[in-house]
Order: C-alpha cells, then sequence, then structure tokens
C-alpha cells in the first residue's frame, strides 16, 4: 500500500527534459526578441539608421571653383579669384552663447555683449548661420584654430569649438585697381559678374559647384572622398593692353582737369583687326572698392551712352558723296556767304570760308560745305551710308548694356533733317561706333567688328577659337584714301592742328556739339561734347583715337582745343610704345601754328523744341533765346536772331539754325 | 581456420594517427590560411585607410599651395601695378619727370608736302624712367591754355 506521504519519486528524465525545454524556450525568446529587433531595425528602419551612419561617419563639402581669371593681351592678371575662408557660427550646437561669446570675442576682439546677442537671438529663431569675420586667408584662419582649440569640444572639423565651423568662400580682387575699371566690370559677392567682361562674360567665367562626399573616422580624419568633377572655368584674354590702357587713363585724365570737363572717354581701336588696344572712362571707379560715391562713374560711357558728335559726322557725309564720285578731294565748293537755308531753316558757318577745295571745306569744318554735300547725295543714299557704317545698331562688342544709338527711321525725318545729320545731329552716335567708323576709313573701307576679347582659355586646357570678327567693304579703298587724305587736311591745316605728332602724320576730325538739355527740352548752349577722332600714321593707320570730352569749361572748349591734344599725347605715347615706325620728320624745334582755327561751336542755332516739335513737324520752333526767351515757344522761322550782350559776340558771325529734333543726348542702358 | 592478422590493429593505430595529424594539419592551414586572410584584409583595410587620409591631406595642402600660388600671384600683380611702382618710386626718393616740351610737326598743306627729311635726331621724345629729369626747360606752347587768359581767348573767339 501506498503511503500518501511518501512524495513521489521524481522522473528525473522528465525533470531534465522539462528544465532543458526551459532554457530552450529562453533561448528561443531571446534569440526571437533580438531576431525581431534586428528584422524591425533592419527591414522597417532601414532608411533611418543607414542615414544616421552615414551622417555619423560622412559629410558633404560643398565648394565653389575658383572664378576664372581675366587678362589683358600680355598675360597680366586684371582680375582673379583667391580662397579665402568665413568663420560663423552655428548658434544651435552652442549650449551657452554667452560662454561661447566671451571666448569668440576674445580672440576676434570683438564686442562681446554685441555678438551674445547676436547669437542669442539667432539660436531662439533656429539659425544655423551666423557670420562672424570673412575674407580671413589659410594663414589667419590657421591661427584661428589653433586659438579656438578647445578640449571638451566634439567635432570633427576645425575649429575645434562647439558650434563654430568654416565655409570656403573667394574674393575677387583686381590688382590693377581702376586700371580699365569700365572694361573689366566686377563681380559680386555670389560671384556673380555685375558689370563690364565679368558680366558678359559670366557664363564663362563663373565656377561650378563641387561636392565632395568624405567619409571621416571617430577621430574626425578623412579616409575617404568622392569628389564630383565639374569642368573648371575658362581665363578670358582680353585685346586690351594694359599699359597703353594706363598711359591712355593717365592722358585723359589729364585733359579732364585741364579743360575742367565733366567726364571724358578715350577709345583707342587697331582698325586692321577691330582690336580694343585702351578703353578709358574719366572719372573711374576702382572695382576693389564699390560705394555709393563711386557707383556714378560705373557707366561705360563708350557703348553705353550715345551722344550728338557734331562734325565728326562730317565723315559720313564726305564718304556719301565720294563713293558717289560726285567730286575730289581738289574740287573745290562755295560756302557761298556762309549761310544756306533748308526747310525754312538757316545753317551758319561759324566762319566764312569763301570758295574751298573740299579738302579745305572739311578742314576748316564747313557747315554749308557739308550740308551741300548731303544735299547732292541725296536722303536714300545717305540713309545707306549711315547704316552701313553701322550707324544705328550694335556693334558687336563684347561689352554688355551696348546701345545701338539713335538714328531716325527714313521714313520720319524732316526737311531739314538731312541738313542736320550731315553735319552730325539728330543722331546720336556711341564713341565706340564713330571709333569704329573712322576705323573703316583708316582700314580702306572695310569696317572690322570691334572686338575686345583676344581669347577664351578653359583652365589648363587649349584656348578656343573665336569666331572671326565679320568684315564688310563699305566704301572703296578709294574713297578711304581720299577721305583720309581730306582728313590730313583737318591736322595740318585745319581746326585740329594740335593733334599734330611728331615723327608721324596723322588725320582726324575734330567735332564739337552742344548738348540737349532733357529738362528744358532744348539744347543747352552752355554745355558742349567736344570730340576729336584721328588716326595715325595718315597712310597706313595702325591706330585709330577718339577722345571725347563731356561739358569742358576751361578755354575755347571745342574739340580742336580741347580733345585735340589728348589725342596727340595718346597717339605719340601709343605709336613709340608700338613701335610703329615714323613716317615724317621728327622736329626739334618747337613750331606755332601760324593760324589757329578754332572750331568755334554753334552757337545756339539748332532751335529749341518744344515736346510737341520733338515729335512732328509743323510746330513752333525757337532759335537763339536766352534762358528766359527759351521757356516761351514762338515762331521764328527765318526770323533775324536776337542776341543777348552775353551770346552776341559769338554769335556775331556764326548764328546758323539747325532744328534739333529733340532726340536725348544719352541713352543709357 | 580463422587467420588473424595481428598487425592491423597497430595499422589502423597508424592509419588513424596520420589521419589525425592531417586533419589537424589541415585545420591549421586552414585556421592560418583564414587568420592570414583576416590579417591580409585587415592590412588592406588599413592601408587603404591610411591611404585615404593621406590623399586627404595631399588635396589639402594642393589646395592649400593652390591659394598660396594665387595670393602670391595677386600679390606680385599688386606689386607691379603702376600705382605701387609710384609709391615705391617715392618712397625710394624719385619723384614724377616734369613734362618734356611738347615738339610739334611743321604745318604744311599736303599738295606743298615733299618727302620728308631723313630724321636729325634719335632723341626719344618719351622718358619713361620716373628718375630721368629733364634737362630742358619745359617750353610753353601757343596752345598750352595756361597762357591763354579768358580775356585772350574770348579775344580770339571774337575775332573769328
Amino acid at each position: 500500500m501506498n503511503n500518501p506521504r511518501r512524495p513521489k519519486k521524481r522522473n528525473m528524465k522528465q525533470v531534465a527534459y522539462t528544465r532543458f525545454m526551459l532554457v530552450v524556450a529562453f533561448f528561443v525568446l531571446w534569440i526571437g526578441g533580438i531576431s525581431v529587433r534586428l528584422v524591425h531595425l533592419q527591414v522597417t528602419q532601414h532608411a533611418w539608421l543607414r542615414e544616421r551612419a552615414e551622417d555619423a561617419r560622412t559629410n558633404i563639402n560643398q565648394k565653389r571653383m575658383l572664378r576664372g581669371t581675366i587678362y589683358d593681351r600680355n598675360n597680366r592678371a586684371l582680375a582673379m579669384s583667391q580662397r579665402v575662408k568665413t568663420l560663423y557660427a552655428d548658434p544651435t550646437e552652442m549650449a551657452d552663447t554667452n560662454a561661447a561669446a566671451q571666448s569668440i570675442a576674445k580672440v576676434l576682439k570683438l564686442d562681446a555683449a554685441q555678438l551674445a546677442t547676436q547669437l542669442q537671438q539667432a539660436k531662439e529663431a533656429k539659425k544655423r548661420f551666423v557670420p562672424i569675420v570673412k575674407d580671413l586667408d589659410a594663414e589667419v584662419s590657421q591661427r584661428l584654430d589653433k586659438a579656438f582649440d578647445s578640449a571638451d569640444a566634439r567635432k570633427p572639423d576645425l575649429p575645434k569649438f562647439n558650434g563654430l565651423h568654416w565655409q570656403d568662400d573667394q574674393k575677387r580682387s583686381y590688382p590693377l585697381q581702376s586700371i580699365a575699371a569700365h572694361v573689366i566690370g566686377f563681380s559680386n559677392d555670389k560671384d556673380e559678374g555685375v558689370a563690364g567682361i565679368e558680366r558678359s562674360q559670366d557664363e564663362v567665367l563663373h565656377g561650378a559647384l563641387i561636392k565632395s562626399l568624405q567619409e571621416r573616422d571617430r577621430l574626425g580624419r578623412v579616409y575617404d572622398e568622392e569628389v564630383a568633377e565639374r569642368e573648371a572655368p575658362s581665363d578670358v584674354y582680353l585685346t586690351i593692353d594694359y599699359a597703353l590702357q594706363y598711359m591712355v587713363e593717365q592722358s585723359l585724365e589729364k585733359g579732364v582737369h585741364e579743360a575742367d570737363a565733366k567726364s571724358g572717354i578715350a577709345v583707342v581701336m587697331n582698325p586692321k583687326t577691330g582690336e580694343i588696344l585702351a578703353l578709358a572712362n574719366y572719372p573711374t571707379f576702382d572695382p576693389n572698392t564699390i560705394t555709393s560715391k563711386t557707383s556714378a562713374h560705373l557707366a561705360n560711357n563708350a557703348v553705353q551712352s550715345a551722344y550728338s558728335l557734331g562734325s565728326v559726322f562730317k565723315l559720313v557725309t564726305y564718304s556719301s558723296g565720294l563713293e558717289k564720285k560726285l567730286f575730289n578731294p581738289n574740287d573745290m565748293i562755295s560756302a557761298g556767304n556762309g549761310t544756306i537755308e533748308v526747310a525754312d531753316h538757316i545753317f551758319t558757318d561759324s566762319h566764312g570760308v569763301g570758295t574751298v577745295s573740299y579738302s579745305q571745306a572739311l578742314a576748316h569744318s564747313s557747315n554749308i560745305c557739308a550740308i551741300k554735300t548731303a544735299l547732292s547725295v541725296g536722303k536714300e543714299d545717305f540713309a545707306a551710308m549711315v547704316q552701313k557704317m553701322g550707324f544705328g545698331s550694335k556693334t558687336g562688342i563684347e561689352l554688355p548694356a551696348e546701345t545701338a544709338g539713335r538714328v531716325r527711321p527714313r521714313d520720319k525725318w524732316n526737311g531739314d533733317s538731312l541738313a542736320s545729320m550731315a553735319i552730325g545731329y539728330e543722331i546720336d552716335v556711341t564713341p565706340l561706333q564713330m571709333t569704329s567708323a573712322f576705323a573703316t576709313i583708316a582700314n580702306n573701307g572695310i569696317r572690322v567688328q570691334p572686338r575686345i576679347i583676344k581669347e577664351i582659355k578653359p583652365a589648363g586646357g587649349e584656348a578656343k577659337q573665336l569666331p572671326q570678327a565679320p568684315q564688310t567693304q563699305v566704301v572703296t579703298p578709294e574713297t578711304s584714301r581720299n577721305l583720309r587724305t581730306m582728313l590730313k587736311q583737318v591736322v595740318l591745316t585745319g581746326t585740329g592742328k594740335r593733334a599734330q605728332l611728331n615723327g608721324y602724320t596723322a588725320a582726324g576730325k575734330t567735332g564739337t556739339a552742344w548738348k540737349y538739355n532733357a529738362k528744358s527740352k532744348s539744347i543747352d548752349s552752355s554745355k558742349y561734347m567736344s570730340t576729336f577722332i584721328g588716326m595715325a600714321p595718315a597712310d597706313d593707320p595702325e591706330i585709330v583715337v577718339a577722345v571725347i570730352m563731356d561739358e569742358p569749361k576751361n578755354g575755347a572748349r571745342d574739340g580742336g582745343m580741347v580733345s585735340a591734344p589728348v589725342f596727340r599725347e595718346i597717339a605719340q605715347q601709343l605709336l613709340h610704345e608700338l613701335k610703329v615706325p615714323t613716317d615724317a620728320p621728327i622736329k626739334q624745334e618747337r613750331l606755332v601754328a601760324e593760324e589757329d582755327i578754332p572750331e568755334l561751336p554753334v552757337k545756339d542755332t539748332v532751335a529749341k523744341k518744344t515736346p510737341e516739335a520733338r515729335s512732328g513737324a509743323g510746330v513752333p520752333k525757337k532759335t537763339d533765346q536766352t534762358p528766359s526767351e527759351r521757356e516761351k515757344p514762338k515762331d521764328v522761322k527765318k526770323s533775324k536772331d536776337k542776341k543777348t550782350p552775353e551770346n552776341s559776340r559769338l554769335t556775331a558771325k556764326m548764328f546758323r539754325r539747325i532744328e534739333f529734333r529733340g532726340i536725348d543726348r544719352t541713352d543709357r542702358t | 581456420m580463422i587467420k588473424r592478422n595481428e598487425t592491423q590493429p597497430l595499422s589502423a593505430k597508424r592509419v588513424s594517427s596520420t589521419k589525425r595529424f592531417t586533419t589537424y594539419a589541415l585545420i591549421l592551414a586552414s585556421t592560418l590560411t583564414l587568420a592570414s586572410g583576416f590579417f591580409f584584409a585587415a592590412t588592406q583595410h588599413f592601408s587603404s585607410m591610411d591611404y585615404g587620409m593621406k590623399n586627404s591631406r595631399l588635396r589639402k595642402q594642393i589646395e592649400q599651395l593652390e591659394a598660396e600660388k594665387s595670393r602670391l600671384m595677386l600679390a606680385k600683380e599688386v606689386s607691379m601695378s603702376p600705382n605701387e611702382i609710384k609709391k615705391a618710386a617715392k618712397k625710394a626718393g624719385l619723384f614724377d619727370p616734369i613734362p618734356a616740351p611738347v615738339m610739334t610737326q611743321t604745318a604744311e598743306l599736303v599738295q606743298t608736302k615733299t618727302v620728308p627729311a631723313s630724321s636729325k635726331s634719335d632723341q626719344p621724345l618719351i622718358v619713361k624712367t620716373a628718375s630721368v629729369t629733364t634737362a630742358a626747360k619745359p617750353v610753353t606752347t601757343a596752345f598750352n591754355k595756361s597762357d591763354k587768359t579768358g580775356k585772350e581767348i574770348k579775344k580770339t573767339l571774337s575775332t573769328e
């Protein structure tokens, strides 16, 4: 019989089995739990974990390639970029902005309180970029890395200071400062060209953004780097020669100061290739320091402004006459009594020339002879010549914001438009267009498109072949030769005597035009545009030089007095520098020209037009008047001009009435 | 009669020890191969990391050298700019040359112009060195505006 108190005999196998199964179950659950967790992490949270792991190990570094360099024709750098660094703070990474500000301010010698406020505000606004110091070069940044070395900083990159980082930047520098500033232009902080070549060639010069994927170890050392390859920006080589440019700028500056002019423009061009050797504006600016003060002088008036340049435009008038074979330079033409009436308007010469050869008529800048020539040419042929010479259309030079000037369409000409245009009014041209027209005559009638870029070279590559500048035969070589002979007389015996060179022959034309006053809608007889455009050596010109002075106030103020001496100084230096062989004797003695024939400006003979008159014909026109008289429009057709005492002296011998069709003086874009 | 091979157990023992030895040797070899493989892979890995670090350092160095090159180029260009040369010349005690007298060509009509005579002097007109002082006193030309007073100019104008 079984004793109930006696414990049952345990089945040890069963116990062992149960225990074993418990252990197995435990392990199964344990491993199962781990497996489930692993599956969960690796399947459902795969992307997040991967991103986190990569974040801990890798970082993406963005850097912009250095902007391309601009060189002159002799490989002198005119604009170049440098690597600089910006130290910035990420306040969200700073535990205590006040303490951080104290430390940063101590190293950089900044105002700690101000910096602390700035960081605190940025932290509250969750801003992650607070620039502290900009444009630091490598040497300074390395010194700052050492200064900011903090032991408790847990970050892979330098500086070892929580919340402080470096950003790679670049800084544009213009080593020659104001030299060729209007040609080079400048770029902004974002590496975008704003003016000049910097703007027109921005696509070529602009550096691409390159990204590099860096993998770092736990000490922050980069052990693997993957850099995206991008094409490096190209360098631009200009036709400008910095030495010539400097000479031209110096001469222009001197000329502007001597004439007390508002501004001046000078263009030097190689007529055979169309290359611009120098292009200067004064006042100028330093592209390294653009301020609100200098911003008034940023416009490149040689291409961005259009002017009525007066008598220099007679080149086109005589070109069209010679091209039609209406006369030869030695043929005679009569200026009559010094006045001519065209469409009820009287045009007058500043000084009577009587009956002279065409050469002498141009030399003495006779308006009557020019108008007679234009009338004999006819409107159609004259308009065609204006167009062929390139007026009214852009020259195509590689500079931004070039204006085409203003040439009124043929069907909108008034009765006296032809006469006005024959002497350089009613038409607005850019200094470059006018230089190009003279270059056409210098180049035996072949117009070569002006260009300022010699070549574009990719970094470490071969220069890109630029398309050849278009060439057009505008006038025959014979016409060009005759015109050069006539222009030579201007310098030898005419209004351009002050342009005579030593050792070289020169040819050119003076121009003096009154400026249009946009406010009063009339010609301002107190403001001139004084011009001289010439070429040398006269028979086979190597250079064409244009000098334009805006509002000269000293002296006679006409082109022959103000601009011709600047031309002489520029041409004399440049021909010597370019090693052009002399073609005339070098004189040591000083010579005073026997007779000065300054090209007197037309004294307020241009009718002051009312706004209505500007838009059409049959409107009252004003003539020679005092400013007070100008206010009241009245019909003064064929009137004998009343002269104020102030004007009477000037207008005694030279009144002429030119209908100015109200084309604005400048056309800035 | 049952023939017993007395030597078989001994031989079997021998065989088994050889097998065992072979097995151990194979295991050892495999272990060694595996270990050396791991070792080799580790060496490769660390070497690759080392090269990566060196590469990164070299890249950085190239950047620094390029930055330095461009800094030096800029410094060279700045120092060679006309304004800096002027400053340096002034520091060295040189001064702006007095403008040389301007020579003008005799005005002559084209019709009367003959073949130009050969140059009598090869003296250059342009004084290029800042340190050269002009020997001659500047000649005041008739065209010089400073000589012409406003009155004279007005007179000239009124007579034309």
